[in-house]
């Protein structure tokens, strides 16, 4: 079950850094994420959330979260 | 090495010696540099992390990036950078990555082209997060504790013992990054490379003589009170330069340039030639030294890496000493004759 509202409770800098990664990495953007020093459990868990949705799926969902969150 | 007695001058008050005066001719390296030369500064860091590619390769396929590493090499004095960067914390050590304008604008157009540059400065934080976590991950030596990466960094605003200097070609285009390293994990890197070297080092521990040696020359033994005796001049023909030899024993002869560290004569490595050239026989050994200091194998395993500095611990001046197959049998002042050296015996 993806709980989106969890990815979308991230601050704007967050959300435009886990939808990158995974854009760019996919199921290996939680390794690099999970390093952060003060959020890595929530991004690491939040990125292999979203990299578990299909591809057709993941990738225009991830590009509108981007360009959202990078516009707020 | 010259072999033949063509180097006998007459008195040093009948041919026109000229003092030679290194102070202030040669290359000055630091105390740092100097003891950091052994171990850091010569250690190949892409060793540590032997994996590293493996992370990089399918990201760098999935967007057709055509990327090459040119060169990787540990630096002391690493440039200022205003940019921002990513660092990453390992207990008391520290990585910040940071890259120049060009560096960014390569990788980025390579990777998302036609971005905006708020996409781009994502894209690039992520990047920075992307190799440090791929160095921790790689990192093949001893267990790191746990990582701690911080992004929004700015480059300039911490103290660094060095970087290391990374060099790549992206999509044709040359580039530079930089991994400014705290002075704790240069340290530490210096004595990972020392010890592994050590550990190569597999000879029985022997002590032994360093030459820093001028010029050697191959005399006829019924010659050779002429070339001890008081006053004598002796043409070493050898051009007048930096260059000079570190030879030890007759194992290991080391072309060598001549430096200052600290008023002292520093030693720096040039190219290993083991063993040394052949010495004719049934000549004596005549060797026209700055001095020599006792050494074992680890030591001379250290020294046996282009670009290490050596303090000789020998006052940098003009003073010198000659040695007879191995023997210390005189002193004598180091000149200038016709540009090349030449020794006047005390």
């Amino acid at each position: 079950m993806i709980d989106l509202d969890r990815f979308r409770r991230l601050p704007s800098t967050q959300r435009a850094l886990v939808a990158i990664a995974v854009l760019l990495d996919g199921r290996e953007a939680a390794t690099y994420l999970e390093q952060d020093a003060h959020s890595g459990a929530e991004l690491g868990d939040v990125s292999q959330m979203l990299s578990e949705l299909t591809s057709d799926v993941r990738i225009p969902l991830l590009g509108t979260e981007l360009r959202e969150a990078i516009h707020e | 090495m010259n072999d033949t007695n063509s180097g006998l001058k007459e008195s040093s008050e009948d041919v026109e010696l000229t003092p030679w005066e290194p102070n202030g001719l040669l290359r000055r390296v630091d105390r740092r540099e100097v003891e950091l030369s052994r171990g850091f500064l010569r250690s190949k860091p892409e060793r540590w992390v032997p994996n590293l590619m493996l992370h990089w390769t399918p990201l760098i396929h999935s967007v057709g990036a055509d990327i090459r590493i040119i060169e990787v090499r540990p630096i002391l004095n690493p440039p200022q950078m205003a940019e921002q960067g990513v660092m990453l914390a390992l207990g008391k050590h520290f990585i910040v990555v940071g890259a120049d304008s060009s560096f960014q604008s390569s990788i980025l157009d390579a990777i998302v082209p036609d971005s905006t540059p708020k996409a781009r400065s994502v894209v690039l934080e992520y990047l920075g997060r992307r190799l440090l976590g791929s160095l921790a991950i790689s990192w093949g030596g001893q267990e790191t504790g746990r990582v701690r990466v911080f992004g929004g960094i700015q480059v300039d605003s911490h103290e660094y013992g060095g970087a290391v200097k990374i060099v790549a070609m992206i999509n044709g285009r040359p580039a530079t990054l930089f991994l400014f390293l705290s002075g704790t994990l240069v340290d530490e890197l210096d004595r990972l490379w020392r010890l592994e070297l050590l550990s190569l080092n597999r000879a029985a521990p022997s002590a032994q003589k360093a030459f820093f040696e001028i010029a050697q020359l191959a005399v006829p033994p019924a010659a050779l009170s002429e070339y001890l005796r008081s006053g004598q001049a002796v043409d070493l023909d050898v051009a007048m330069s930096d260059n000079f030899v570190l030879r030890i024993g007759d194992s290991t002869s080391i072309s060598a340039r001549m430096c200052e560290v600290e008023s002292n004569l520093g030693c720096e490595v040039v190219l290993i030639k083991s063993p040394p050239p052949a010495f004719p026989e049934g000549f004596d050994r005549f060797s026209v030294v700055f001095g020599t200091i006792d050494c074992d194998s680890t030591m001379i395993a250290e020294w046996c890496q282009p670009g290490v500095v050596i303090d000789t611990g020998l006052p940098l001046g003009d003073r010198i000493e000659l040695w007879v197959n191995g023997v210390k049998s005189g002193k004598g002042v180091l000149r200038s004759y016709k540009g090349r050296f030449a020794v006047e015996v005390d």
